[in-house]
Parts: structure tokens; C-alpha cells; sequence
């Protein structure tokens, strides 16, 4: 059964951080970006260090969103990306916009780049490239949010048609200097209004890390919430299994009754996760009678 | 007779039948090597003379290229010199031409181009789309030739698998991702594709 400790309350980016990079955006000033990302920033490197129970629905949940907005509306909400990969057979291919999703997920598990660049539309793939890249900016002494900016530019002047790959290399560098052990897909979150060869993309990555940092800390606030529902309502659950299905609520965006449960069948684990909904601890995510999700 | 030199002559009434025969059939044979689409009797009536039986000449032509590996055929209109099918693998060859690309019929190919633009998508949807039955033969070959492969299922009753392209597919039209597919928005603009009425 689920008895870790209450998962404190992390530190929000504070008011006055968040205010720099509000309104339009169109013309902030470089400083005052940077000055913003490092407070926000600051914020959310505690809610990482944390490693809460939830956080991995919470990486997903990024992942989702940035799956989202990187297919820019093409062929994928989050409902139809969400089903795409739920109803894939293991090993089946979730096609192109399942694969996108797939590969920000991969991100956020803190799988390599490389491996991840080819679905995101690195082609030709250049792994040489990436890792070298990577390495580069994940080793200099620039703060995390500026070699994020430089390791993306260089990126997308190679696959300029792929800024999606700049964007990922981008948060796997902030990461690797922030010291966290897997990115946090954050950067595509944010509708960039700049592209990577402008002058002002620096300034406009600053921001868009600000913001995509506090949205993140939001998601982490209220998955917090929900994991307080979850743990309140587990001592009522009285099926063998209850345990493993609590947990893999909490380690993904959604969850099919068809997961293997140990000493669970498909229909009991339904009957569970209904019974979660109706106690109000858990979520069905698809609105179908048939072919379910549950989640936090 | 005085001929203007801008004036072609096409009844060469000054040449023995048998030479003015030759000539006719070597500008016929010109004319047809020289176009790019296949060439209607209209054009190549201009370079012969008026009484010219047109017929037995291409007949002659045809009976002079047997043993050659090309041959005079009548297509789309008009008439071409096209390569004997028995040649086809040599051509391939040569040209790096994917086998599989010349056997998909048209209707085969309109599947492929539709799962390759609104991928994934079922069986189902392609009938509705295309207005006709898509069999399950057809969904079979173009997997068979590794064209397409099943994707994730759809969340409707019988859970009806989406199609997907494969990188083979990918590979065969030329393409390096799907970003490369011809825009369909911008071909429907230049009126080189039909809009669905969706």
C-alpha cells in the first residue's frame, strides 16, 4: 500500500520573476528574460529534486503537451495522441504523430537524444552531430538557460525544418547543466516568437523557459493534489492489486484497464479505476463507454 | 515547278515512288522520335503527301522495327515509340526504378497517398472516403509490398486498426520524412488535387 510522506508544497516562481516575462513578450529585454528564467527556474529545480511519486505522470503530462504543441495542431490533441499510443500494440508503430509523443516521452525518461532526433525529424540522422552538440553546451560554464539557447541554434541551422529537434536538445541541455536527471520537455510548451537564427531568440528563450517553468511547477501543484486524493482514498481499496494499479497512476498520463496488474484482470482492474472515479481520486480521461483511460 | 524556299514539300512528286515512299516514312519515323507525347495522324499528316496512305506506312514502320527493341504502338491518341515490355527489367535497372512502384494500379496508389496523408487511418474510413468498397485484398497487397503496416487501433467498436506508411514507403516515393510530402493545401490551391467534401 501507498504510505510515503505528504510531498511538500514546492516553492512557486515568484510573482515578481513571472511579471518580467508577462504581456505580449514581444519586446523583453534580454536581462530581464534571463533574470526571470533563473528565478523560475530556481523554483522548479526544487520540485524536481523532490522525485514526488507522481512525477512520472507528471513528465508525461509535459511530454503530452509538448507532443501537442510541436505537431502545431497536425493530426494531434491531446485526446487523439493520448489514444494513438494507449491503442498501439507494443512494438506497433503509433504513426507520425504517435511517434512525436513517443519521442518526448522518451525525453523525458532521459533516453539519448539521438535515439529520439529521428522522430522529432532529424533526417538525415547525425548522431555524431547531436552528441557532440549536446556535449558542447551540456559542458559550458554559460547558465542553463543560455547554452540551452546557443545548443539550440546550432541544431536548427543543421534541420532547420525540424525546429522540434532544436527544441529538444535545448531542454536536454538545460537539464544536463541544471544537473537533473532527465530533461523536462519545457521549451515546446511555450509558443516561441522567435525563431533560432533571430537576434532575439537568446532573450526569447529566456522567457519561454520562465514561463514553461512556472506552468510546470503549476502541474506539479496540482498533481500533488490529486496524489493527496489517491493516497486518501487507498486503505478503502481492498483488491490484491490495488497497490501496483495506485502506482501506475501515478507514473503515467493515462492507464487502460488492459495494463497487466499482477493478480489483476482486465475487468477487475476496471472495476477498480471506475471505483477511483466514483470516489472522486482519479479521472476517466476519453468520455467512451468502451476503450477507456484513467489518470490523475 | 519553282518552290519558294519556305514552302515544305510534302508530295516530293519530283522523286521515284520508291525514294519519295522512303522519305515519307523517314519524316513519320523523325516526327514520332522527335515528340515527347504520343502524336496525332493530323500532325503526322503535314509531312506527307496528300494521297499518302498513312496506314501502310506505319504498318512498314512497325515492320522494320521487329527485331528492334522499341516499337511503334498507338496510345493516348496518337501514335509513340515505346520500349518492349521485356526490356522492363533492364530499364529498371538501369535507371534504379523501384519494381513495385509500376505495379500498384491507380486505385491501389490513391489508398497509398490517402494513408499517407491522414495517417492513421482504418479501412473503414478509406471506403467512406473514397466512396467504394477498399477490400481487405487491397489493404493485403500494400501491405505485402511493406507499403503500409498497421498502426495504432481506433477506439470504435471492433477496434479497427489504423493504417501508417512505412520508412519503404518513404524510401520508394523519394521522401526523407513525411514533412516532404507535397503540401496538399498548396497543390488543391493550384487546382493539381481535389478538396474532399468533407
Amino acid at each position: 500500500m501507498l504510505a510515503p510522506p505528504e510531498t511538500p508544497p514546492p516553492p512557486r516562481p515568484p510573482a515578481w520573476a513571472m511579471t518580467l516575462v508577462g504581456g505580449s513578450g514581444a519586446d523583453i529585454k534580454a536581462l530581464d528574460a534571463a533574470f526571470a528564467a533563473g528565478a523560475a527556474l530556481s523554483a522548479l529545480d526544487v520540485a524536481v529534486r523532490q522525485n514526488a511519486p507522481f512525477a512520472g505522470a507528471w513528465r508525461v503530462r509535459l511530454a503530452l503537451k509538448a507532443a501537442v504543441a510541436s505537431l502545431e495542431g497536425r493530426a494531434g490533441d491531446e485526446t487523439s495522441l493520448r489514444d494513438a499510443f494507449a491503442l498501439t500494440r507494443p512494438g506497433g508503430d503509433p504513426g507520425p504523430a504517435g511517434r512525436v509523443y513517443a519521442a518526448w516521452r522518451a525525453l523525458a525518461a532521459g533516453r539519448r537524444l539521438a535515439d529520439i532526433a529521428v522522430d522529432l525529424g532529424a533526417s538525415p540522422a547525425d548522431p555524431e552531430f547531436l552528441n557532440a552538440t549536446f556535449d558542447a553546451h551540456a559542458r559550458s560554464l554559460a547558465p542553463a538557460p543560455l547554452a540551452a539557447a546557443a545548443a539550440a541554434r546550432a541544431v536548427a541551422a543543421k534541420w532547420p525544418r525540424a525546429i522540434p529537434v532544436a527544441i529538444a536538445v535545448a531542454d536536454g541541455v538545460l537539464a544536463a547543466r541544471l544537473g537533473w536527471r532527465a530533461p523536462l520537455p519545457m521549451l515546446a510548451l511555450e509558443a516561441l516568437r522567435a525563431r533560432p537564427d533571430d537576434a532575439a531568440w537568446t532573450a526569447a528563450c529566456c522567457a519561454a523557459y520562465a514561463r514553461a517553468a512556472n506552468r510546470s511547477c503549476d502541474l506539479h501543484a496540482e498533481l500533488a493534489r490529486a496524489e493527496t486524493r489517491l493516497q486518501a482514498v487507498a486503505p478503502k481499496l481492498r483488491a490484491k492489486g490495488a497497490g501496483a494499479a495506485l502506482a501506475a497512476l501515478l507514473d503515467d498520463d493515462a492507464v487502460s484497464s488492459a495494463t497487466k496488474i499482477a493478480g489483476m484482470s482486465d475487468r477487475g482492474l476496471r472495476r477498480l479505476f471506475d471505483r477511483l472515479v466514483e470516489l472522486g481520486a482519479a479521472r476517466e480521461l476519453t468520455g467512451r463507454p468502451t476503450f477507456r483511460l484513467y489518470g490523475l | 515547278m519553282a518552290r519558294t524556299p519556305s514552302e515544305f514539300d510534302v508530295e516530293l512528286a519530283d522523286l521515284p515512288t520508291e525514294l519519295r515512299w522512303r522519305e515519307w516514312l523517314a519524316r513519320v519515323e523523325a516526327v514520332v522520335f522527335a515528340a515527347a507525347e504520343p502524336v496525332p495522324r493530323e500532325t503526322l499528316a503535314r509531312v506527307v503527301g496528300r494521297d499518302c496512305p498513312l496506314d501502310l506506312l506505319l504498318d512498314d514502320i512497325r515492320a522494320e522495327l521487329r527485331g528492334r527493341p522499341y516499337e511503334l504502338v498507338k496510345v493516348g491518341g496518337g501514335y509513340a515509340f515505346h520500349t518492349r515490355a521485356r526490356h522492363g527489367a533492364a530499364i529498371r535497372a538501369a535507371f534504379a526504378i523501384d519494381p513495385d512502384v509500376r505495379s500498384l494500379s491507380k486505385l491501389e496508389a490513391g489508398v497509398l497517398i490517402a494513408i499517407a496523408y491522414e495517417q492513421p487511418i482504418t479501412r473503414a474510413e478509406l471506403t467512406e472516403r473514397f466512396g467504394r468498397e477498399i477490400s481487405r485484398d487491397l489493404i493485403a497487397s500494400l501491405r505485402d509490398r511493406a507499403l503500409i503496416a498497421a498502426g495504432p487501433r481506433k477506439p470504435v467498436p471492433g477496434a479497427p486498426f489504423g493504417y501508417v506508411t512505412t520508412a519503404r514507403f518513404l524510401e520508394m516515393f523519394g521522401l526523407e520524412t513525411l514533412g516532404d510530402l507535397p503540401d496538399l493545401e498548396a497543390l488543391q490551391d493550384a487546382g493539381l488535387a481535389q478538396a474532399s467534401e468533407a
